[in-house]
């Protein structure tokens, strides 16, 4: 039963978001707590910070992060192939391997357009 | 090593009778019901595998220590100094350190987004405790398993990068936030290779879980023999993923203060600071499970010992290129997961592929 | 709608300042647009402050001008102040000098490479260089008996002579020192990360680096050939057979290797100084009160191009000392070097110009 299995991942869950819990818990109660004006300011290296830094911030790797995003989707196809490989026709393992290498081949092309890649 | 499952059921179900006893000795009807009660087999299984689960974290928590002491002794001795002195061979610097750290000030940044700020760092260790459970350390010492284990660890490992991600925004600080974009580059670089090096496992051994994936290695050939690129591969994207020098973005300090926990204090922070080595410890035995035959050994000694002498060999080459390297650059991780671990990583599938139809396993 | 480029302040608190500044960068995603070096956090007035101080208890202050190279600077103040008294150091000494200079630069140099360490990642770097510079450590306070501000030099020549045996113990570490620092290269030459981060990195070619007034190893690995030793020798370095060390690349790469290949050279000139000494006095007297005038000098320092300009008005205090530090200069060069490059490569760049900011700001 899938419920069965799962059920000592949940339990570990919820164990493990103990953990941080009691901890911060246990600081809470030794440390000190004294306010100050300044003490709570951005840090920004001793400096007045310039700005804010929730700005519309230029993601340089955006291009790597679209093919990203193609090639997580396929490997999670190709999780799955490799889990029926045994019980596979042929026909279906050329079908996967096609699939990587039409992907593959659209990595090549953009990777080779390197220029537009770190923008 | 019997089965820690068997046991600790076994030890609650005499706990939970003797809890019943007394219950019963009370002589009040509704006590008696309640002892009853206790004694069903929900509340058996609840309880037992609660145990289960903080013997085993505790015990996993320990082992995460030994890495760190690991790591300070051996990086000592890399730079020809001593590494840390304080109680038996150095190993209480760790206690020391987290009593300073609890003893910290807790610090909000006023321009952050406080729960955000909060929930972030929470989300952070929360998954790295989490990932504990994910490895077994042998098939009588485990928690969970279920029969896509690994992946199961591989999905809560890529929470990491995303609460990172999310704190460096929430702080509001320029520092952070170039940190959390730096984390979501290198999940981006190193995520697939080290996903298509877990597909050529799975397609060797048909089996996604620790145990199977370990009986195969047993009863065929470890699978560093025949994947051996993949072994590679996927130790050079786990030093990635681990956030370990040179591949240490997030944090750089050099160039980025303390990188996406500039402005976490406290417990927190040193929690975090200990979650490196956790999941670094993480990968390491994802690496041995994977390609180094897991809790496989002669039967002198357990096979937890196997597995974790293991895992700290593999750990010692972790520290080896943290000591021999200097940190890369973002535009570099990015080419180096796309352009030299990608392809790779699709040789070592294709490698396994040919190697499952030729029918040489 | 807020813009996508940001103002960020790396200073002065901020690992990879070696030294109280700032460095402010505006970043577009990770590439710089615009720098703009800050200093003036540790100005102490020392030039104003000298004023009021005799000529010799100016002497120690002079070594506080620089942690790295405090003799270096020490050895600046006195020659300048032999030209404005109108005395020369004896010849003994100003072989002593010598020597004890290019340790310094060693020494000096081996700082540097610890920065430059710990800027790219790689504490097994600076733990190692550090190892290597209490070599050297331990010969200078052997001779001058401190560790960083040596106060070695005196108007006039030197405190003290060579103690016994100190030409044998020199040559010792000098032999273990030349083995160390095949190590020491190998870990970094034949490192491909350490090569990916630096070759290539904040070039400059040599006539934006001269009309930049750039000085020192920096210069020197644009490919101009530009050694004070060499175009104005002072003390007796025009006896010295050494070469100067250049690079053509005027990368990161070239710079750190000009200061490799310089510590080799020092070890030269140390050995051929201490060999041939000639014996006899260390140290003539110099008057309490300089003649009316002026005196200018200009050392290699291990960063560049160090000078002193000196006026007396005839009394036992100087009227004016105006340093010039080779890093200020070499500061103000570093926009153009940093434009269009990643923020991770700022510390490269800055790490390899050897900041001291007790002499930028002085």
């Amino acid at each position: 039963m899938l419920v069965d299995d799962y059920f000592p991942v949940a339990m570990f869950a919820l164990v493990a978001l103990l953990i941080p819990a009691v901890a911060i818990i246990m600081g809470k109660l030794f440390r000190p707590t004294k306010q100050a004006e300044m003490r709570n300011t951005t840090y920004e290296c001793g400096e007045r910070p310039i700005g804010v830094a929730q700005i519309q911030f230029h993601v340089q790797f955006y291009i790597y992060a679209i093919i990203f995003v193609a090639f997580d989707i396929l490997t999670v196809f190709l999780i799955v192939w490799a889990m029926a490989f045994d019980g596979l026709s042929d026909i279906a393992n050329i079908a996967a391997i096609t699939f990587l290498v039409i992907l593959l081949a659209g990595v090549y092309y953009s990777l080779k357009k390197e220029r537009i890649l770190w923008i | 090593m019997s089965n820690l499952y068997i046991e600790l059921t076994n030890f609650t179900e005499w706990l939970l009778g003797l809890v019943a006893a007394l219950l019963d000795w009370t002589k009040l009807g509704f006590l008696s019901d309640f002892g009853d009660w206790l004694q069903t087999a929900p509340v058996v299984d609840f309880v037992s595998t609660l145990l289960v689960a903080v013997i085993f974290l505790i015990t996993a928590m320990m082992f995460g220590l030994c890495f760190i002491w690991q790591e300070r002794k051996t990086l000592g001795r890399f730079m020809d100094r001593r590494g840390t002195q304080v109680g038996f061979l150095g190993f209480f610097q760790n206690f020391a350190d987290g009593i300073k750290v609890i003893l910290k000030e807790h610090i909000v940044p006023k321009d952050s987004d406080h729960l955000l700020f909060e929930l972030a760092i929470f989300a952070y260790l929360a998954s790295t405790f989490m990932l504990f459970g994910c490895i077994p350390y042998s098939d009588n010492f485990y928690v969970i398993d279920v029969d896509l284990a690994v992946l199961l660890g591989i999905a809560i490992f890529a929470f990491g990068p995303f609460s990172i991600l999310i704190g460096g925004w929430s702080s509001n600080n320029k520092f952070t936030l170039i940190g959390g974009m730096r984390a979501a580059a290198q999940l981006i670089a190193l995520e697939i290779p080290l996903l298509l090096c877990i597909v050529s496992v799975a397609v060797l051994t048909g089996d996604l879980s620790f145990v199977g994936v370990v009986t195969w290695q047993e009863e065929n050939i470890w699978l560093i023999v025949p994947l051996c690129i993949g072994a590679l591969t996927f130790f050079i994207a786990a030093i990635g993923e681990s956030e370990r020098i040179p591949f240490d973005l997030p944090e750089a300090e050099a160039e980025l203060v303390e990188g996406w926990a500039t402005e976490y204090g406290d417990v927190r922070w040193g929690l975090q600071m200990a979650s490196d080595y956790f999941r670094a410890y993480i990968l390491c035995g994802l690496f041995t499970m994977l390609f180094l035959g897991g809790w496989a050994g002669p039967e002198f000694i357990w096979a937890e010992a196997w597995y974790l002498s293991k895992t700290f060999i593999v750990f010692f080459f972790f520290i080896w290129v943290r000591a021999a390297t200097v940190r890369i650059r973002t535009d570099q991780i990015l080419k180096l997961g796309w352009r030299r671990l990608l392809p790779l990583a699709v040789v070592n599938l294709l490698i396994a592929v040919a190697l499952k139809v030729a029918g040489v396993f | 709608m807020p813009s996508d480029e940001m103002w960020i302040n790396m200073g002065p608190q901020h690992p990879f300042n070696h030294g109280l500044w700032n460095l402010r960068v505006k970043l577009k995603g990770e590439t710089i647009t615009q720098a703009e070096p800050i200093i003036g956090y540790l100005h102490r007035g020392w030039e104003k402050m000298v004023e009021n101080r005799t000529y010799s208890q100016i002497v120690p202050l002079a070594d506080r001008l620089c942690y790295g190279s405090s003799l270096s600077w020490n050895h600046l103040y006195c020659l300048t102040a032999e030209k404005l008294f109108g005395i020369e150091a004896p010849e003994r000494a100003k072989y002593i000098r010598v020597a004890v200079l290019e340790l310094q630069r060693i020494t000096s140099h081996l700082t540097w490479l610890m920065a430059v360490g710990t800027d790219l990642g790689s504490y097994t770097i600076m733990t190692w260089s550090i190892r290597e510079r209490e070599l050297f450590l331990d010969l200078l306070c052997k001779l001058s008996g401190a560790r960083m501000t040596y106060n070695y030099c005196r108007i006039g020549g030197v405190r003290n002579d060579f103690p016994e045996n100190y030409e044998r113990d020199v040559n010792r570490t000098l032999d273990e020192f030349e083995r160390r620092l095949r190590d020491l290269e190998s870990l970094m030459d034949e490192n491909e990360p350490f090569l990916m981060r630096t070759v290539g990195i904040g070039k400059m070619d040599g006539k934006t680096a001269m009309n930049l007034g750039l000085t020192g190893p920096i210069m020197r690995a644009s490919g101009v050939d530009m050694d004070l030793r060499r175009l104005d020798p002072y003390e007796v370095y025009e006896d010295m057979k050494f070469e100067i060390c250049t690079h053509t690349d005027g990368d990161v790469y070239a710079r750190y290797r000009v200061r490799m290949d310089e510590m080799r050279e020092s070890m030269k000139i140390v050995r051929q100084a201490m060999a041939e000494a000639p014996s006899g006095p260390i140290r003539v007297k110099a008057p309490r009160c300089p003649p009316k005038g002026n005196a200018v000098c200009h050392v290699e320092d291990p960063r560049g191009e160090s000078l002193m300009y000196m006026v007396s008005d005839g009394t036992e205090r100087p009227y004016r000392l105006k340093v010039r530090s080779p890093n200020f200069v070499n500061l103000s060069a570093s926009p153009p070097m940093l434009l269009g490059f990643k923020i991770s490569d700022v510390p490269a760049i800055m790490g390899v110009m050897d900041m001291c900011i007790g002499e930028t700001d002085r």
